[in-house]
């Protein structure tokens, strides 16, 4: 794939050097030039410019681009070019990471596909801080959807599923064990160590 | 109207001098604390200043930016101009968008991604200082939008052909007609029967191919 990532702070820089190692082909656009210069031994293109700038794009390749990549410090600057990258010259696909939960929820919503690093961040933390629970949330346009995995303890080993108490407002949606996922079976038999999977809307 | 300015600093205080005097109701958002107070020393009651980002949804909802008619995006980056106006339009759905654009170049984005008026005072000056290299005592006032048709102003030579004459036997190119005559301080619509002067200010409805011919035979002086 021919990947151009604008920003080359931490996560373009990290990003960078592992697409490079899955030999995708890939151009760094950046503001800062000692950014760059880190890149250096890695194989890939180097632009410094601002990325808004459509001769800046023209040289990193962006109109043959397969993908675009926008990690930069400026919101603004990433939902900008995001947009040129679609709407100018119709990159087929489009990742923009922002910092802001309320922008990546509002441009989300007008279709953008994009994250919030914050709110990355924030659940990575909180799954680490809970010791028995660990949750995840999954937000689709206007509604959340949240996750449990609830730890299995000997007193639950050999309970088939459809004999759990009903958890009221929560939907058992399968178990994970030996890292793998296993879909919701009634006849499936909870053994001590697996989590249980539960989904429940916010 | 009311009227929602974001960043520019002077710009906006100035902007807003005007509009108030115009009564229009007017609010500024204003990253730069030093400016936030020296634009409350400035207006004291006559508009609220808000201290934060004009493209932070929180900060807008707390301005209630879905109550005013226009919001008018005037910081010196232009992606913040485009955020803000974008969010004001679509989410807190603002009739009116105006952005400031600092690099001439991003118009046609900007118009294409939803802004609905733009203005880039670079591109002005520019084209300020190419008529006047070009064409001294004649100036483009209007561009008509998607057209090359335009309303032009000059000063108009007493030694042209058609000074002196009534207009409807002055001998304009084809497709040109006088709108208005600006005479020292009288304004005349003209009909058949006026006659221009030289030294009349006169605005012309032409096309932008005509500028050379209406030049050459209106206001360059032999």
């Amino acid at each position: 794939m021919q990947i151009i990532i604008i920003g080359a702070g931490n996560v373009g820089r990290a990003l960078a050097k592992s697409l490079i190692a899955q030999e995708e082909e890939v151009a760094v656009i950046s503001r800062d030039q000692t950014d760059l210069d880190s890149l250096d031994d890695y194989d890939c293109r180097l632009i410094q410019g601002i990325p808004i700038d459509r001769g800046v794009l023209e040289r990193a390749g962006i109109e043959t681009a397969d993908l675009v990549l926008l990690v930069s410090e400026s919101d603004n600057m990433n939902l900008m070019a995001s947009q040129i990258a679609k709407e100018v010259y119709h990159v087929p696909r489009v990742i923009t990471l922002l910092r802001s939960i309320s922008k990546q929820d509002l441009y989300a919503q007008f279709g953008f596909e994009c994250f919030s690093s914050t709110e990355l961040s924030v659940n990575e933390i909180l799954k680490s801080i809970n010791d028995t629970k660990t949750a995840m949330e999954q937000r689709f346009y206007n509604s959340t959807f949240h996750y449990t995995l609830l730890n299995v303890d000997e007193e639950l080993h050999g309970i088939k599923l459809e004999d759990l108490e009903s958890l009221s407002s929560q939907r058992l949606i399968g178990i994970v064990r030996d890292q793998g996922f296993l879909l919701f079976d009634p006849e499936l038999k909870l053994e001590a160590g697996d989590q249980i999977v539960l989904l429940s809307a916010l | 109207m009311k009227i929602l300015i974001m960043g520019g600093g002077k710009l906006a205080q100035f902007l807003s001098d005007i509009l108030i005097k115009k009564e229009h109701e007017i609010a500024i958002i204003e990253r730069d604390r030093s400016v936030c107070k020296q634009l409350v020393l400035h207006f004291g009651d006559a508009l609220e200043v808000y201290h934060g980002d004009g493209s932070n949804i929180h900060l807008l909802r707390r301005a209630h930016c879905e109550k005013f008619d226009c919001y008018i995006a005037v910081s010196g980056q232009d992606e913040n101009n485009l955020i803000a106006c974008q969010i004001a339009k679509q989410h807190f759905k603002v009739a009116l968008t105006i952005a400031r654009i600092n690099n001439p170049l991003n118009e046609e984005v900007f118009k294409r991604l939803g802004v609905d008026r733009t203005y880039s005072s670079i591109g002005i000056i520019a084209d300020m200082i190419e008529q006047n290299i070009d064409y001294n005592n004649m100036r483009v006032m209007y561009e008509i939008e998607d057209t090359s048709k335009r309303i032009i102003e000059l000063l108009l030579s007493p030694q042209s052909k058609i000074a002196g004459v009534p207009l409807m036997k002055a001998k304009l190119p084809d497709q040109v007609k006088v709108v208005l005559i600006h005479r020292g301080k009288d304004i005349y619509i003209p009909d058949g029967n006026t006659v221009l002067q030289g030294g009349d200010l006169v605005l012309f409805l032409c096309d932008e191919a005509d500028y050379e011919t209406l030049y050459r035979e209106f206001v360059h002086e032999n």
